[in-house]
């Protein structure tokens, strides 16, 4: 039987197991915003040979609930570049006149009265990290790919604090993850997925979007019991 | 079972059968292949051991489902449903077997037909999403589990179908089933916490608009499993009957007898009046529900008793035996073993079509009531004299019992008694219930069932003089200026004679 934890003893799960299972959600996270760019052939190509890759290491993958749409993602990236519709695609979807914004404000005020205070509050959450949107990309702090990133930064945080056994680093980090996720991507991901579904009945996006959902669904739940289980948070 | 699902094909079904089984697996598989169409039986040397199986055997057989067949109920879960998803299955829709004892004829009989009745649940498994999956740590974390990062097994718990829920009417009766505060109602919607939620079934059978369903235990599957449990044609034991018993809890002490089949479920409290009357029409020869081994954690050891008391007093009413509803298993499952046909009878509003049947089986007088504080239906009475026909009744009630209409020159509102489940919304949020105007009472009445709905209050209404549409029923607005009483007298005819609407206007200083 599984040890229970209680306050003052050590994380019932070893730290290099908590650091492993940190970039593995790392990857999934920049993966996923990766996806979710412009998809040029170069990108695409990149995006492929990643996705090559993580389909040699299904074992690991299977062992978590979201596999099942996170495998037809990434078969479907495997085959994107040669399909060639990933473009068109995403133009509809997301540039001129899109069918499904990808950015936050959108969905939680559509009246659009409440945006400026939503956008400072992404800021502050960034720079709290010690991060700044890169004015390059030219998107706001509510474009989607940007609130993944800091979610695969927010990983890469807590992956290197269970690697140098920083147990305080790691729970605050995970905590950190978790509050951003639950005020910001898991309020309205379910929504613009839902607008994907309607809007794109087929397509490398529709997947992304399932993919993403089911991930984003499991890291939610997951967030609340590593908390519970290494932050002794009961 | 050859029969089954005439015209469309049987899911294909993998059945890994541990070779390790008490009972001979070689001639289960067999009579599997044989007997029961779209199986693919499997034997696997220590099934346990070797979970790697699950995904070599499902691809191997291209099964969309998938039956274990253990010697102990202890098997890797979070490696299991690890290669039921490598396989492309959905791991919550594992069905798992548990054979222990393997002597004599009756042992192999008794396996075929829990078998059978497993692929029937199998095939009958819905599917799930992300929502329906709550990670737990494993319970046993090995080394090899640290290297795959396979610590993670999954719990299914229930989803909310919006589309079929009516909290926006103020329903909570979900809420009120939950024993973990998991429910919440907040501004006509119910937010369900995951973290709190210990699934145990109580909100899928409280919820009578079946908008509540965790995909791993939907009355679907039950029935499915059910009906193949009762199957004459699936095993050589007669009778049969179905003892209801909680997945926690230990094995049933003392001796069984063999005609007695298992339906486990998360909690006994889930059990409803209508699941413990299901079996018996279906062809059960009696139905038991067994109280948890320890006190129940969600406190619904008098729930349960209640509803058996119920089930008995019923049963005796309708002219049959109440030792039709027991509480142990060593006595056989004689009975009446009727098999009537009944519309889906484990779900939502199943037992007004269960007591008709059965009273027809059974001969029944038209005039059989019963008053029971357990009684899973009601019956509403309106004080005419008193009710002014507001309808805010109506609006509460979540099975549509009430409705409330206006049509020519009046309102009407009238009750289903076969829709009532004497939830008791429509009664905080009547005006007049001081006065007394409604009175609900736990009572199932035959006659009321089948005469389906009745006018329980009309009235006449007034009608805009401005516009002509309806404004309120008379004695609504009759009970409005008692209320306001004489100082307001000088608002009364604007209140008759003009809508909402159109009141403003009227009130409104002419240029």
């Amino acid at each position: 039987m599984r040890p229970t934890a209680s306050p003052g003893s050590p994380p019932v799960l070893p730290l290099p197991l908590l650091g492993d299972l940190a970039r593995l959600r790392q990857g999934t996270y920049r993966l996923l915003a990766d996806v979710f760019l412009y998809p040029t052939p170069e990108h695409l190509a990149a995006l492929g040979a990643t996705a090559r890759s993580l389909a040699e290491e299904e074992g690991i993958w299977a062992s978590f609930g979201f596999f099942v749409p996170w495998r037809r993602l990434v078969d479907a990236l495997c085959m994107a570049r040669a399909q060639g519709s990933a473009e068109g695609e995403y133009a509809l979807l997301f540039l001129v006149n899109p069918a499904a914004p990808p950015y936050e404000s959108f969905y939680r005020d559509p009246q659009g009265l409440g945006r400026g205070h939503l956008l400072a509050q992404l800021a502050r959450a960034y720079a709290e990290a010690g991060l700044a949107p890169s004015p390059s990309l030219g998107e706001p702090p509510d474009f989607l790919v940007m609130e993944l990133e800091f979610m695969a930064f927010l990983c890469g945080q807590e992956a290197r604090a269970w690697e140098r056994g920083d147990h305080e680093k790691g729970v605050e980090s995970l905590t950190r993850q978790r509050r951003f996720l639950q005020a910001h991507l898991g309020m309205w991901f379910p929504l613009f997925a839902r607008r994907l579904r309607e809007k794109a009945p087929e397509g490398l996006y529709r997947l992304a979007a399932e993919a993403a959902s089911a991930f984003l669904h499991h890291d939610l739940d997951l967030l609340r019991l590593l908390v519970a289980e290494v932050g002794h948070e009961r | 079972m050859r029969g089954e699902g005439e015209g469309k094909r049987p899911l294909k079904t993998a059945v890994l059968l541990c070779q390790a089984l008490a009972v001979d697996p070689q001639a289960l598989g067999r009579w599997l292949a044989e007997a029961v169409e779209g199986t693919c039986p499997f034997q696997v040397p220590a099934l346990c051991d070797h979970p790697e199986a699950v995904s070599r055997f499902v691809q191997e057989s291209g099964a969309s489902r998938l039956v274990l067949v253990l010697c102990h109920p202890d098997y890797p879960r979070a490696r299991v449903q690890g290669h039921a998803r490598k396989a492309g299955l959905d791991p919550l829709g594992v069905e798992t077997v548990v054979l222990k004892e393997g002597a004599g004829p009756g042992a192999i009989e008794r396996a075929k037909i829990l078998l059978a009745a497993a692929v029937a649940r199998a095939r009958a498994f819905p599917g799930s999403g992300p929502q329906n999956l709550k990670p737990a740590l494993a319970q046993e974390i090995d080394r090899g589990a640290l290297l795959r990062l396979s610590f993670l097994e999954y719990h299914a718990v229930p989803s909310l179908r919006e589309d079929l829920c009516v909290a926006e009417s103020g329903c909570r009766i979900c809420i009120g089933a939950c024993p973990r505060g998991a429910l919440q109602w907040s501004r006509g919607r119910i937010l369900y916490d995951k973290g709190a939620c210990e699934p145990c079934g109580l909100c899928v059978t409280a919820c009578p608009r079946g908008a509540i369903v965790n995909p791993a235990i939907t009355p679907a599957q039950v029935e499915a499993q059910v009906r193949t449990l009762l199957d004459p044609s699936v095993g050589a034991i007669t009778p049969r009957g179905i003892y209801f018993t909680c997945q926690r809890g230990r094995e049933p002490p003392g001796k069984i007898h063999e005609g007695w089949f298992p339906v486990s479920v998360p909690c006994i409290g889930m059990v409803t009046t209508a699941w413990l009357l299901a079996p018996l029409a279906m062809g059960a020869g009696a139905v038991a529900v067994l109280p948890c081994s320890e006190a129940c954690p969600h406190r619904q050891d008098q729930v349960t008793e209640g509803r058996i008391s119920y089930c008995r007093s019923l049963l005796s009413l309708l002219g049959a035996s109440a030792t039709l509803v027991r509480t142990s298993l060593d006595q056989p499952p004689e009975g009446p073993a009727w098999r009537l046909n009944v519309l889906d009878p484990f779900g939502p509003g199943a037992m007004p079509r269960l007591l008709l049947a059965l009273a027809e089986a059974l001969g029944a007088p038209e005039d059989t009531s019963l008053e029971h504080p357990s009684s899973p239906l009601g019956v509403l009475d309106v004080n005419e004299g008193v009710c002014t026909g507001c309808g805010r009744c109506a609006l509460a009630c979540p099975t549509g019992a009430l409705a409330w209409e206006e049509g020519g020159d009046g309102f009407s509102l009238s009750f289903d008694g076969s829709l009532c489940v004497a939830c008791g919304a429509c009664l905080p949020v009547c005006p007049e219930k001081e006065r007394g105007a409604l009175r609900l009472t736990p009572r199932t009445d035959l006659a009321l069932l089948s005469r389906g709905r009745r006018t329980v209050f009309t009235g006449r209404g007034a009608r805009c003089e401005g516009c002509g549409a309806p404004v309120a029923p008379l004695p609504m607005l009759e009970r409005l200026e008692e209320v306001l009483g004489p100082d307001y007298s000088h608002l009364f005819p604007l209140l008759r004679r003009y809508c909402p609407q159109c009141r403003a206007t009227a009130a409104s200083p002419k240029p």
